[in-house]
Order: C-alpha cells, then structure tokens, then sequence
C-alpha cells in the first residue's frame, strides 16, 4: 500500500503549521477552541463542585440524584449532541454544552467523595471552635479539607472535556481546531489533521504539566501528602 | 533535569525520524486483482440528481450490459464530493461520479485520480430562506450559508459570486459564513431557521422551493463559472483501476453515454428511473415533477471543459484549500485522462 500521501512527512506538518499560524487560521481556532473549552470547564467546576457537596452532605440527594449521575457518567457526552443541535442550533453554545456536560459529572463524582472522605474528627472539631454546620464549615474547612481530590477531579475533567470539544467541534459551525480537523479531512489535507492533533496533543501537556500537575504537587506537599522523593 | 531533557529530545527526534520516513513515496500501489474471475466494480455516485447520468445507467441495465454479465456492480452513495474523492483515493471505489472540485483536492494530494469524461455541466442553485431577507448575493453579507462539504464544487461557485459582488467569506458577520453540512440536513437546518442560504447541488434548491422553506435567489444558468454551463458532474477513476482494467472504464463511460442519450430522448421514462435509484440509495424516492423540473437545469454532456476547472482550481487556490502552488500555477497535467473519451466521441 502507498502511504505515500496518507501520513504527511514532518517537513509538510511543519510547514502547514507554520503557514497556519502566519496567516491567523491555526491560532483563531486554537484561541476559538480554549475560549470554549475554558467557558465550558469552568461551568462544569462550578456545576460538578454543587453538585458534589450536596450530594456529600444530603442522603436523600445523593441516594436519589447521585445514582442518575453515575449513570449519566456513563453516557459519552457526544450522544448529546444530537439534543444540543436542537435546542440550541449547530452554534458554540452546542459545542460549550456538551463539553460541559462531559466534565462535569466527572467533577461532582470527584468533589463528592472527596468530601465524604474528610476524616469526621475535622468537621467536628471546626463545629467545637464555632463553624456551625452552614457555609462557614463548607468553605473553611470542607473545600480546603477536599482540595487534593478536587484538583485531582478537575485533571480529569479537563481531560475529558478536551474529549468533548473536539467531537463537537467536528460538527458544529465556527472556528475551532475540530472544525479545521473536519477542514483538512474534507480537504484531503493529512499535513492540516496531523497539525491539529498535536496542536491538541501539546496544549493538553502543557496544561496538565504546568497548570494541574503543578498545582497538584504543591498542595500534596503543602498538605504532607507527598511521600515520593522527588 | 538534564537527562529528562537528552530523553524527551532523543523521543522527539524519534518520533520526527519515524514520520518523515512515511512521508517518502511508497512504492507503487498494489495490484492485486486478478481477471479471470468475476470482477467486482465498484462504483461511487452522490445522492443528488445531478448524477441522473449514474442513475439511468444503473438502472437501465446500461451499465451491466456494457460491462459485461462478469462483472458484478457494486453501488456507493455518498453524501458530498469529499467523502467520495478520499474513498476513491484509499482504493475503496474504482469508478465513480463526483463533483469537479473535490478531486481537484484531493488529486493535488495523492495523485491517484484521473478525470475521464464528463456527465453533466451546471444544475446547482442558490437557495434562501424564506425570512432570512436574502434576496440577492449582495445580501447574504453576515448571514449563513450552507454548501454539501469544504472545497466543494458549490462553495466554489459561491466563493465566485461572492467575488463578483465583492463580499468576502469570514468567520464572523462582517462577511458571509459558510457551513458545511449534508444537502438533507440543509434542507431541515433551513426550515428550523439555523441557516439563511444555501448553494446546493439540485434536487435539493427546487426541494426546498417546493416545500416552502426558501426561495430561488439565483437559477442554475448564472451561477458562475460560465453561468451555468460548468461541470459539476463527471466520471474519475483511481489510477491503478484504469491501469488494470481500462476496458471496464470504456465500458463505463460507453453506458454514461447511452444513458445521457436516454435521458435527453425520453427524458418522461426518466423520472422513475432516478427516482427508482434514490430510493435505493437514500430509502427516499423523489416525486417526478421535482426529478422534471430538476433535470430541466441539467446540461448533460461528456465534454469537459478544462478552463472552467481550471478557473475553479484557482479559487480553491485563493480559498487557501490548495496549498504550495508557486507563481506557474498549478499542474493539472497529469488529472486528465481523456483518451478513452477521445475513442468513444471517435467512435472506435
């Protein structure tokens, strides 16, 4: 079989990048895509974070609700789309959707356990020195307590919600890197595919090395969590 | 840290090594076919009346008398021109009908096409929404334009009316956006009101006029290149296809031939015939009077008119779909491979 045309050589890959970026298009659909992912993460944080301390701290919530969610962690988030092109149109805020809808179970999943594990003699010696059991005891003690999970849930989330990007952006309009994937599919064009994969390939390093893994490694040490040598 | 950075280069430079060594050229393509048993072609066409040539030679029985009892035909709808030029191009369809434009593409890339006649010349229409006050090119500015894929031979056509009116193509509202998406699901898009226009190939433009939905801004004989009389439909062949079995592709382009002069001589036992074969390939048939008033926008003729590619094959130069084409222009030399088309029109 001639491979020929069909993986291109690293020169053309360079090349497509370099011109991709010189003439604005490679750059408008990476920022296109960042802008959209980082909307939509966000929203899952905030979502999955609620959701994840209700479900830690009602019974009721979390034996009714909490079971959907498990459930709905198991749905791709791309088979929503389908519903997101009908009730918001082949748009960003189908693509924002979606992605959202991909991080954020995974997030409350993640917040909600990490909150069931905080160790009941912190949350009862917080209520002895006067938090009360409302807001005060969530956000000094509980959040700080849970953060070494949430960071952890938040890796995963962003992983995931990269997942859900690219598929929406693969068929939804705009300017994104999965729409110049579809571009450069439609096109034929190999050397603008590979471009892309590694655009996402290295963006998805380097945020997790230098955003969440950095991140990580200081609240574990911060926290004396972290008994590897380094 | 030092040796994490001499690991991290040496796995970079690997893996660079690796990849430009699937860049070289391969070494030829494979041959595998033998010919004394039943040969399979496989045959590609678009899910468009555009391609009624494909269709009443399907059929008709044009193709299989022409071919040979041997031969067994295998049929492959394919929504837009994209899809059927990378298929082609990876050897998964030997024959086919497309669009112009698409090849062009891909044949820049792979080089394993050839064009070997045409079928049908013009029979796309401009298409708007009813409410989207479209009612002239000038006015699709920051509106929504579909067409059936990226480099496509409609987008080619509408980036040259855009250029005519001076309008620009753009991502946001200062110009026209443009969206690709299958021609049925332009048809709902439209009716839902997600999209404001739309150059589409036929049925699709009188479909969506019938149905209510829009309105035909601009008839198939001004869409531009040479209003109207422009190939959009036309037979190609993967290389290695035509190098082991020219005699199949004659043959193929003997029944594109009986089937243009069927359609043009009773174009009334027509309908059901394109209709007969949409169904097989979408499960929807179409209504005679839509196939009627559809196959009036077609010019069917086998002659292919290298200039007007020539001319689209710049825009998608423009349009940036074709890249490192130097101030010589672009060689499409090697595209054609008329010397079939030639004994046939010769009568040999």
């Amino acid at each position: 079989m001639d491979w020929g045309w069909r993986f291109p050589s690293a020169l053309q890959t360079v090349h497509t990048f370099y011109e991709g970026m010189a003439n604005g298009q490679l750059l408008e659909a990476t920022l296109g895509s960042l802008r959209r992912i980082l909307i939509a993460f966000v929203l899952s944080c905030v979502i999955g974070m609620t959701l994840g301390v209700l479900f830690a701290r009602s019974r009721l919530l979390d034996e009714t609700f909490g079971f959907v969610v498990v459930a709905l962690q198991t749905v791709p988030s791309i088979a929503w789309l389908p519903f997101a092109i009908i009730w918001f149109g082949l748009n960003d805020f189908a693509v924002v959707f979606i992605t959202t809808i991909g991080a954020t179970w995974t997030m409350t999943i993640a917040s909600r356990s990490g909150i069931k594990n905080i160790p009941p003699i912190y949350l009862q010696s917080a209520q002895m020195f006067g938090t009360g059991r409302g807001f005060r005891l969530l956000y000094q003690v509980m959040i700080p307590a849970a953060i070494p999970q949430l960071i952890t849930g938040m890796r995963m989330a962003w992983a995931f919600a990269w997942r859900a990007l690219v598929s929406g952006e693969l068929i939804a309009r705009g300017i994104g890197l999965g729409q110049l994937l579809e571009e450069g599919r439609s096109l034929g064009d190999t050397s603008l595919m590979l471009c892309i994969v590694l655009v996402i390939a290295i963006l998805g390093t380097i945020s997790d090395h230098l955003v969440f893994k950095r991140i990580e490694d200081r609240i574990w040490t911060q926290y004396g969590l972290n008994t590897a040598k380094t | 840290m030092y040796r994490k950075v001499a690991y991290s280069s040496l796995m970079i430079v690997l893996i660079l090594t690796l990849l430009s060594g699937c860049g070289t050229p391969g070494l030829g393509s494979n041959s595998s076919s033998k010919s004394d048993n039943p040969i399979t072609v496989k045959l590609g066409v678009l899910k468009n009346v555009t391609h009624a040539p494909a269709f009443v030679a399907i059929k008709k029985g044009y193709l299989q008398e022409r071919l040979g009892a041997n031969v067994k035909i295998e049929v492959q709808g394919f929504s837009n021109g994209s899809d059927f030029s990378t298929a082609m191009a990876t050897g998964q369809i030997d024959i086919g009908y497309v669009g112009p434009s698409p090849v062009i593409n891909q044949y820049i890339r792979s080089k394993n096409i050839r064009i070997l006649s045409g079928a049908n010349n013009g029979g796309a229409v401009l298409v708007a929404r009813k409410g989207s006050g479209v009612t002239s090119v000038k006015e699709m500015a920051g509106k929504l334009v579909a067409i059936p894929t990226k480099g496509s031979t409609n987008e080619i056509s509408l980036r040259l009316l855009l250029q005519e009116q001076g309008l620009q193509v753009s991502a946001d509202k200062s110009g026209v956006q443009l969206i690709a998406m299958a021609p049925a699901d332009t048809l709902t898009a439209m009716k839902q009101g997600q999209v404001d226009a739309a150059l589409l190939p036929e049925p699709w433009g009188t479909q969506i006029m019938n149905e209510g939905i829009g309105d035909i801004v601009m008839d198939w004989d001004q869409i531009p290149p040479n209003k109207g009389n422009y190939p959009l439909t036309i037979i190609v062949s993967g290389d290695g296809f035509l190098k082991d079995h020219r005699d199949l592709a004659k043959s193929v382009l003997l029944a594109n031939e009986d089937a243009i002069k069927f359609i043009k001589d009773s174009p009334d036992d027509t309908y059901s015939l394109v209709s007969d074969e949409l169904k097989e390939l979408t499960g929807k048939g179409l209504d005679a009077e839509l196939i009627k008033a559809t196959l009036a926008h077609l010019h069917l003729t086998m002659n292919i008119d290298q200039d007007a590619l020539k001319i689209m094959a710049q825009v998608a130069v423009d349009a940036g779909y074709i890249k490192g084409v130097g101030a010589e222009g672009l060689d499409l030399a090697g595209l054609y491979d008329l010397s079939l088309l030639k004994e046939i029109q010769e009568g040999k």
